[in-house]
């Protein structure tokens, strides 16, 4: 029976929006990082799938109908752009070199070592937006005509690493600027490190938060251009 | 005109926020494929969607109640994706080493770099600043 049920769009739907629900319940409570909606949700409805006997592309048909949304998505990172425009502004210089130099160091060093590592092409346009937050990152790599499953888990890898790493590791090199911090882990982790940002303190927070957006439209704008030249 | 107004529904607001959104993104993957703009469509929409509540021809509160449904469930919409990391598991197994290398040294990189590029950035202000 669930079998029959899991084949049709209307209860692939509610089925994985009722997951996520519990799932996020679940994580808010208890903050354990394989509690991640993005971890654990999957995990379930793959394991469901599996034990009704449904095949992915069965599925998927119900999963492309959720996806339609992440347009949309994409569009109202607008407004948040907007709100922080009066953060941006008091230290424009500061934010904007650093994002735009962290961008280019991104997909430079991304595509680069996964090049040395031995990865494929189709590897590299995959993982090459991963620093971006998860809509814009899927809209650049379909641009570049890379794996969507592929970015999908690059970005969720990038944010989570970010998130438990970013203090850390400005403490280790000796960053003191708030300003820095924040834009450091924003830049390089979006909203995975940004939730860690906002734990330090209100500027910290605010600059990640910034940080975020910009990323992902400087990326977009030079992207096509350094995949040319690394690949 | 009259003076008791109907209150205005919460729920209402929230869909034209919606369509604002979707009238957006169109426009914006309209231009994209018609001027061939680097940009994808979904980002021109975005960059359009900013330059109309900066010059205030949307205002925040229409779009707000939208924006915010989308975004705070942003996750759900990639569980999906996520599922389908199934299809590329033989990829992910002869491949996963390098990915998963690129992936964190990168980040941490990332970090680094932008972090003491904005220190440098602020710094050099401060030393500008100084003589004047």
């Amino acid at each position: 029976m669930l079998n029959s049920l899991l084949s049709e769009n209307l209860f692939q739907i509610t089925f994985t929006l009722v997951i996520y629900t519990v799932v996020n319940r679940l994580y808010k409570r208890i903050h354990f990082f394989l509690f991640n909606p993005l971890i654990l949700a999957p995990a379930i409805m793959l394991f469901v799938l599996h034990y009704a006997r449904v095949d992915y592309e069965v599925y998927a048909k119900g999963g492309d109908m959720i996806k339609f949304l992440l347009g949309p998505a994409t569009v109202a990172l607008g407004v948040p752009l907007y709100k922080q425009i009066p953060i941006i502004r008091s230290k424009l210089r500061p934010i904007l070199t650093g994002v735009f130099v962290g961008s280019i160091t991104a997909v430079v060093s991304t595509v680069f070592l996964a090049k040395a590592l031995g990865a494929n092409t189709d590897t590299l346009i995959s993982i090459a937006a991963k620093s971006t937050t998860m809509p814009i990152a899927l809209g650049i790599t379909e641009m570049l005509g890379g794996n969507d499953k592929l970015i999908v888990l690059g970005v969720a890898v990038t944010g989570i690493f970010g998130g438990s790493i970013g203090p850390e590791v400005m403490r280790l090199v000796r960053v003191k600027s708030k300003i820095a911090i924040g834009v450091g882990i924003g830049t390089s982790s979006h909203a995975g490190g940004t939730s860690r940002a906002l734990l330090l303190g209100e500027t910290e927070g605010s600059m990640s938060g910034a940080a975020i957006v910009l990323t992902g439209l400087v990326t977009a704008l030079i992207v096509p251009y350094l995949v040319k030249i690394l690949i | 005109m009259s003076a008791n107004k109907i209150p205005e529904k919460k729920g209402v607001k929230v869909l034209e926020g919606f369509v604002i959104i979707l009238f957006t993104q169109s426009l914006g993957t309209f231009l994209s494929d018609k001027y061939d703009l680097i940009l994808p469509g979904n980002l021109t929409g975005l960059l359009l969607l900013f330059l109309a509540l900066t010059f205030k021809i949307v205002k925040l509160e229409t779009v707000e109640g939208a924006a915010n449904l989308l975004l705070d469930n942003m996750m759900a919409l990639f569980i999906p994706l996520n599922v389908g990391l199934i299809t590329i598991l033989p990829k992910l197994k002869q491949e996963w080493l390098a990915i998963l290398v690129s992936l964190l040294a990168s980040t941490i990189i990332v970090m680094v770099v932008t972090a003491k590029t904005v220190e440098f950035t602020e710094g050099r202000r401060k030393n500008v600043k100084l003589p004047s």
